[in-house]
């Protein structure tokens, strides 16, 4: 196997074809005039996504458009092995480019990619995909996001990934695709499976094993054990559609399309130390840096594994992401006695009651059950005395509002 | 109809003729249509359904009226396209008002205009839901989005500014050879109502700072530096309240549009339609006070026009 992604681009139809996809890549992760939703168009090839998100989320997220690349994927690997890494992938490509033709040094014997594979499928069969950072298409796509548009910096860390085996790459040639890769490994296993069932299952049984040993467990750690789940804290807004926050985090993949595709600038990749670790890096909602505009599902039509599940318009609009809270403290209405409601004005769901003070001065209050969560009212609040006077807090299961 | 001239002869000769009795309540509808012109701004108020003709009526009367200077080459309108809402709900200039107002400064020699904006929502839903990037296309008009195009910006001084001493004001508010204010008229859960005066929120960068410093003292202060040639409110449809974005279910429709020289008796006039006196907004109170317009609707003249 090694030996067939060494060769290197043979024959010159496939290294242009390798060569112009990769440009492609390159061309949709820009964007520029292009549709946002181009940039879902590499990330949902992986087979791999498809499946493990169809797994943790019990159905198929996706429509006939976005399902039939990654089908078709799969039956290239099931009767062509890795033919997707030798002809497609873009990530590949460009490990490929940065591989001598001789190995250096060995930095990994071991091969890895058939364990994360089976974390993978495990965890998700639990409902968390565990390890999909590590699914290739995005590794690309981030990187060229965070380049391209400029994502914010904690976007760089998951973006780390691929600089990191382009690096090991010129010591131990293409050691990402033969040793770490779980796509790839799910193409050789696909091809194996096809030809002699029996025998692929006594070759893989160790990774099998480990993943069912550690990817189960995990899984469920990350679903239920309290030091994964943090309660009562505050937590911020998740993109209209993401529905279950712990969820959420697993089966987002971070290839920041969505980001990327926000027209306001709220969604940001996002940390936060005292959340679980697979929300680690997820976008989320910081309304600092924009609102969530009322006409706007770009975000769900960015996604290319249903961790923002499609919504229309209409039903976005009806989701509660989290619930603004008004610190009186910090208000100039009900503190400074100003003439503000700034957040009334801005709020496009008339969520902003007023009380009215003794002198005639109008002050804010907050009606939970029409509130969205969409964060117009912190992102224009002018206070500065205390910091924003309103902030939203973010909900760990949305709802949809009766209209 | 009631469309009259004032010249400096008829209004020595009726005034005094009729002498002072001239004490009207502030109630709009109380006013007599007839009356004995006075030494003060100019109000037309034209009624009508139909949004071309309101917009005819008004460029005419404005072309009667001394238009829009000797050479208007250039000129910039403000409108309101803050929000992302239909022309139906009230939350911004109606864009049939926009296009058919262009369109009859090109037939009238006028050979750039602009319409900037610092809009609330996102420009993206702002200009296309509210119909206004439609219409100033129809227009041939650029809509240029002051949240993105930075480079506008420039600072000016505010010398009689009491709250506001400096402001960032887009460039081509303060350099056009006319200036034409076009807001709507609606209910505004801070600033009690917004016309014509609140409208140049949506000209200068950092609204935030009217909020902590006095927002009423703000509007009336940005008014001694930004002063159009000419102010049309929008008062087909007006909110009466959950303004100033809406949706309201308290829609009236009193179909007019609000013509004025004087940005302050124009606002002044419309506040009528939603409150009894103008001590309802403390900006109009406050205008008053630094004399920045007229207030009082004796000491203006109130056309009624039908289109």
């Amino acid at each position: 196997m090694i030996r067939i992604l060494h060769l290197g681009p043979r024959s010159a139809v496939r290294a242009a074809v390798r060569l112009l996809l990769l440009a492609l890549a390159v061309l949709f992760a820009f964007g520029g005039p292009l549709p946002f939703w181009m940039k879902r168009i590499f990330p949902s090839f992986s087979p791999l996504s498809l499946i493990a998100s169809a797994l943790a989320q019990r159905g198929w997220y996706a429509g006939v458009f976005w399902m039939t690349p990654p089908l078709v994927v799969l039956l290239m690997g099931l009767f062509r092995g890795r033919m997707f890494c030798n002809w497609i992938c873009p990530a590949g490509t460009l490990f490929h480019l940065a591989s001598p033709r001789k190995c250096i040094a060995h930095v990994s014997r071991r091969r890895w990619s058939g364990y994360i594979f089976w974390i993978i499928i495990f965890s998700s069969l639990a409902g968390f995909p565990l390890l999909f950072i590590l699914e290739p298409q995005p590794l690309l796509q981030r990187d060229l996001l965070w380049t391209g548009r400029g994502l914010n910096a904690l976007a760089l860390v998951p973006g780390l990934v691929f600089p990191l085996f382009l690096l090991l790459g010129i010591f131990q040639p293409m050691i990402w695709c033969t040793h770490f890769c779980p796509a790839g490994h799910f193409f050789d296993f696909l091809r194996h499976l096809r030809k002699s069932p029996a025998q692929t299952f006594s070759k893989e049984r160790r990774e099998l094993l480990a993943g069912l040993c550690i990817g189960l467990p995990a899984a469920c750690a990350a679903a239920h054990l309290p030091g994964f789940k943090t309660k009562n804290k505050w937590m911020p807004a998740l993109p209209p559609g993401a529905h279950d926050a712990d969820q959420f985090g697993a089966i987002c993949h971070r290839c920041y399309a969505c980001v990327d595709s926000c027209p306001t600038g709220i969604l940001r990749a996002g940390f936060r130390v005292d959340r679980p670790l697979t929300s680690w890096f997820q976008p989320e909602m910081n309304p600092e840096f924009g609102a969530c505009e009322e006409f706007c599902d770009n975000c769900s039509r960015a996604c290319p594994t249903g961790a923002i599940k499609k919504t229309s318009v209409d039903e976005k609009r009806m989701i509660q992401i989290g619930i603004a809270e008004v610190n009186r403290e910090a208000c100039l209405a009900w503190t400074d006695g100003e003439h503000c409601m700034v957040c009334d004005e801005y709020c496009p769901y008339n969520a902003i009651e007023t009380s009215f003070s003794e002198t005639g001065i109008p002050r804010p209050i907050v009606n939970p059950e029409i509130c969205r969560g969409c964060g117009f009212c912190q992102h224009a609040c002018p206070a500065v005395r205390m910091g924003r006077a309103i902030i939203v807090r973010g909900l760990e299961k949305q709802r949809v509002l009766e209209g | 109809m009631y469309l009259r001239q004032t010249t400096r002869r008829t209004f020595l000769k009726q005034a005094f003729a009729s002498g002072a009795a001239l004490t009207l309540g502030p109630s709009w509808l109380a006013l007599a249509e007839d009356r004995s012109p006075v030494e003060g701004p100019d109000v037309w108020v034209i009624h009508g359904g139909d949004k071309r003709a309101l917009i005819g009526k008004a460029l005419e009367i404005m072309f009667e009226n001394g238009g829009f200077g000797p050479q208007p080459d250039t000129l910039t309108l403000k409108v309101n396209a803050a929000w992302a809402r239909t022309p139906d709900e009230g939350a911004c200039t109606h864009p049939e008002l926009v296009t058919a107002f262009l369109e009859g400064c090109r037939d009238a020699g006028v050979k750039k205009t602009v319409i900037p904006e610092n809009p609330c929502n996102d420009a993206a839903y702002a200009f296309t839901r509210s119909g206004l990037q439609d219409a100033a296309a129809r227009a041939k008009t650029p809509m240029i989005n002051l949240e993105k195009e930075k480079k506008y910006w420039k600072s000016f001084e505010l010398p009689q500014g009491r709250s506001l001493k400096t402001a960032k004001v887009a460039s081509q508010f303060m350099e056009t050879d006319v200036l034409v204010n076009m807001p709507v008229a609606k209910h505004h859960g801070g600033a009690t109502l917004t016309m014509a005066m609140k409208n140049w929120m949506g000209a200068v960068a950092d609204r935030g700072w009217w909020h902590r410093n006095d927002l009423h003292q703000c509007i009336a202060d940005c008014c001694t530096l930004i002063k159009p040639h000419w102010t049309i409110i929008d008062a087909t449809r007006i909110m009466l309240s959950r303004g100033p974005q809406g949706p309201s279910k308290d829609m009236k429709y009193p179909n007019l549009l609000v013509v004025s020289k004087d940005q302050v008796a124009a606002d002044s006039f419309t506040s009528t339609l939603f409150h009894d006196s103008i001590e309802a907004v403390r900006y109009l109170t406050i205008a008053r006070d630094m004399k920045i317009g007229e207030t009082d609707l004796a000491k203006m003249n109130i056309h009624r026009v039908e289109a």
